[in-house]
């Protein structure tokens, strides 16, 4: 039911407003160029991208755009933004004239030629004189082309962080996968636990059992489509099925939670306890392929607790245990482990984040111990505010 | 890119032509009370409104007549506006008051729908349903409440004004006491915009800035072939109740916000535009470089021929009460669209939204499907002549 959030590239070109007005001011004021603020920065680079392949072809079509800040080196302090655009010609031919349009058309709107270098692997490169703007396109091959725009050196009202590696990103993976694989073998005695007792007469016991197990399933902090068709198989919800709690495609540990809250016989649940070990052993040697993507992983610092936001505390995934604390508590176990994983990373960046979660996080384990519920409510919405400031950090950009 | 005078003259001109064409622009004149189809469809959006669904109590299809008579003459007096009738000063007045002595018209549009559970056994019209009107299924991501949905009847009341439409649900509550009772309501708004074009929806971004216009609507909006008679110039409602996690949202980047709505959130250009009114080129962004693939707008209207009949005519509304469990905001969208086939517009796009990203931030909670009636033509008229007369 809930989906796998993307963070895309593409995505991080950011931002449009007035540009036409600030064109007209900067052509208008020969004087000083006004130095644009990062928003009308963007706004300007999707303009001159925007009016550049409205000059060319339509089947000149985009493959990938990625956007970057870089550091200038006079004045120092100063940042510059580039988009790059690839484009794919349906021939060589269509790339020349492409690039012979743009040509021309950058000569018409007065653009000052910065480089224009001729041939198969041709280079242009302009500057509108009235913004200092940049604006290119280069041939690589035969069927490549490349857009580029830069915004001339900016104050940004921030340091920009230093991009995460890849490979950085890639060992946070590794070891949140290694953290999961603990905890979904811990899940496995759990869930045999609970097969065992629901194959008994003790309701009671069938219920702890089960709480046990839903705990231990809730630290993997599978929030947020995390692990998909599994994670929804283990603890898939009622809510959007037809049939709602009655409905067949209700399964898993909330269905084993609903059959022991509302009075079902034991033995039928057997089934569904059975069904679940599956689904987890399937999963535990499934887990390199089924760990979400590395560029998600820094989303999931502050969706473990979205979740149980707006899962857990609105009540939507009380089936009758009445548990939702105690599942807050086990997300709050999840979100540290993950946390701690960007340790490094994040303290490199913004030192005072991780102590300031951290001091967050204690405020609300100790919140849910004593059961007030606003208090809860309070810290959990504090912890929030806190740990989505850490995504933005841990990006890889510039790829 | 310098951009000349005549340039930005074409601009301006451009934009304040289409602003007419966008939600929130008030035309000079009423909306008309009677015609082939009923006001408040294409009527572009008044800034307040009440979406009110009732179940039918009226004991038999003489008394529903009965009641969709009066109705339809509260409606009528409500729209046009005048002086409520004078009664004795020893009885209750006959009017709330709260627009003053004299009733204005204030935009006021008053849209009447039914629901697939008048045509039960109730008033014998189980042969005279519109062909493809159910009752609204779940669909994947909701969180139905049972009390905020469906209903024998829906109004949506629009005006210029909260305190308007606020009267006329309570004018006509109390006119059609004994046949209609009130099962659930939700009270919304336009925001004006901010600072130009299409209005901007709680989350931020521009939302109706692609729309069908008028001249569309014999082939998007009103009822087609294979309907009954009666039902020519209505056309199929969809209401959605979506609470939105404004709480989230708010913790998400501008870039992933975009990202999933396919906009920039400052001017409500397409992510391969620069401005809002430019249309999106998806053909030309097969990879989902610029605009994701599983954007918002690229999966609610992918552009393509095959979707192109399938567009619908949105007319939501914002809502803003209260507090929900946890202490966030009940904060979300009204979201209403008429169409002329329910599988080809709204389960279609619906289906093709099952991947949205945009899912984790709402919770569609309440709503239904109904069938606007056709309009009132005559003095003589009343709603749903044709198919209860």
């Amino acid at each position: 039911m809930t989906r796998i959030r993307i963070a895309l590239l593409a995505a991080t070109t950011v931002v449009v407003a007035a540009a036409g007005a600030f064109a007209l001011v900067r052509s208008e004021a020969s004087a000083a160029i006004p130095v644009p603020t990062e928003r009308e920065a963007r706004a300007l680079i999707d303009k001159y991208r925007s009016d550049a392949t409205a000059g060319i072809s339509r089947d000149i079509r985009y493959a990938e755009a990625a956007s970057t800040i870089g550091e200038c080196a006079d004045p120092p302090g100063t940042y510059a933004i580039s988009s790059r655009y690839s484009m794919m010609p349906p021939s060589g031919a269509d790339g020349a004239a492409a690039v012979d349009a743009l040509r021309e058309h950058w000569a018409q709107l007065g653009y000052r030629v910065i480089t224009d270098v001729p041939g198969q692997n041709s280079q242009l490169l302009t500057e509108d004189p009235a913004t200092g703007f940049r604006v290119g396109i280069s041939r690589r091959a035969a069927s490549y082309l490349r857009l580029v725009v830069s915004s001339p050196c900016l104050t940004l009202p921030y340091t920009p962080a230093p991009p995460v590696l890849p490979e950085e990103q890639a060992t946070v993976r590794e070891a949140y996968q290694q953290y999961v694989a603990g905890v979904l073998d811990r899940l496995t005695r759990d869930v045999a636990a609970l097969r065992t007792a629901v194959a008994g007469s003790d309701r009671a016991k069938a219920r702890a059992a089960w709480l046990t197990a839903q705990l231990t399933w809730d630290r993997v902090g599978a929030a947020y489509g995390s692990f998909g068709e599994y994670a929804d198989a283990i603890d898939g919800l009622p809510q959007g099925l037809p049939g709602g709690v009655h409905d067949p495609d209700f399964t898993g540990l909330r269905r084993i939670e609903y059959g022991l809250w509302h009075g079902e016989a034991l033995g039928t649940l057997r089934p569904m306890a059975d069904a679940v070990a599956q689904q987890v052993a399937a999963l535990r040697a499934d887990l390199p392929g089924a760990t979400p993507d590395a560029i998600d992983l820094p989303l999931r610092v502050h969706e473990i607790l979205e979740d149980a936001l707006r899962f857990h505390l609105t009540g939507l995934t009380d089936m009758g245990a009445g548990a939702v604390l105690a599942e807050t508590a086990a997300d709050v176990d999840a979100t540290t482990a993950l946390l701690d994983l960007f340790g490094p990373l994040l303290d490199e960046r913004r030192p005072a984040l991780r102590p300031a979660a951290h001091a967050d996080l204690d405020a609300l384990r100790k919140a849910l111990r004593t059961g007030v519920r606003r208090d809860v409510d309070a810290a959990l919405g504090g912890v929030l505010e806190t740990l989505a400031q850490a995504p933005a950090l841990l990006e890889v950009t510039g790829s | 890119m310098t951009v000349n005078r005549r340039d930005l003259l074409k601009r301006v001109t451009v934009g304040a032509a289409a602003l007419v064409a966008l939600p929130g622009a008030r035309a000079a004149e009423p909306p008309s009370f009677q015609g082939p189809h009923q006001a408040g469809i294409f009527t572009p959006p008044q800034r307040s409104a009440i979406f009110a669904a009732f179940d039918v109590a009226a004991p038999s299809a003489e008394a529903l007549r009965q009641t969709m008579r009066t109705l339809t003459a509260r409606a009528r007096f409500l729209t046009i506006g005048g002086d409520p009738a004078a009664g004795p000063i020893t009885t209750p007045p006959a009017d709330n008051g709260v627009l003053g002595p004299t009733i204005p018209a204030d935009g006021l549009t008053i849209t009447v729908s039914v629901g697939a559970s008048l045509f039960d056994g109730r008033f014998g019209l189980a042969g005279r349903k519109p062909r493809t009107l159910t009752a609204m299924g779940v669909f994947p991501g909701d969180a139905l409440d049972p009390a905020w949905c469906h209903g024998d009847l829906l109004l949506q009341i629009c005006a210029d004004n909260a305190d308007t439409v606020h009267h006329a649900l309570r004018d006509i509550a109390r006119n059609t006491r004994g046949g209609l009772l009130l099962r659930y309501r939700r009270t919304g708004f336009l925001s004006p915009p901010r600072p130009a074009g299409a209005p901007r929806n709680l989350m931020g971004f521009k939302d109706g800035t692609s729309n069908p216009v008028e001249a569309e609507g014999a082939d998007l909006v009103w009822a087609g072939a294979g309907e009954p008679d009666w039902a020519a110039g209505g056309s199929y409602q969809v209401l959605r109740l979506i609470r939105m996690h404004t709480e989230f949202w708010d913790r998400v980047s501008l870039a992933e916000q975009e990202a999933i709505i396919g906009r920039r959130r400052d001017s409500g250009a397409p992510l391969d535009g620069a401005k809002e009114l430019d249309k999106p080129d998806f053909e030309r962004d097969p990879a989902g470089a610029l605009t994701p693939l599983d954007a918002h707008i690229r999966l609610a209207n992918p552009r393509t021929a095959e979707t192109a009949n399938g567009r619908i005519l949105r007319r939501p509304y914002n809502y803003d009460d209260g507090v929900v469990p946890g202490g966030d905001l009940d904060a979300g969208l009204i979201f209403c669209a008429y169409q002329q086939d329910l599988r080809r517009g709204f389960e279609a796009i619906q289906t093709r939204l099952a991947d949205d990203p945009l899912n984790d931030y709402i919770r569609p909670f309440g709503g239904g499907y109904f069938f606007a009636l056709p309009g009132v033509t005559s003095t003589e008229d009343w709603y749903g002549r044709g198919l209860l007369g």
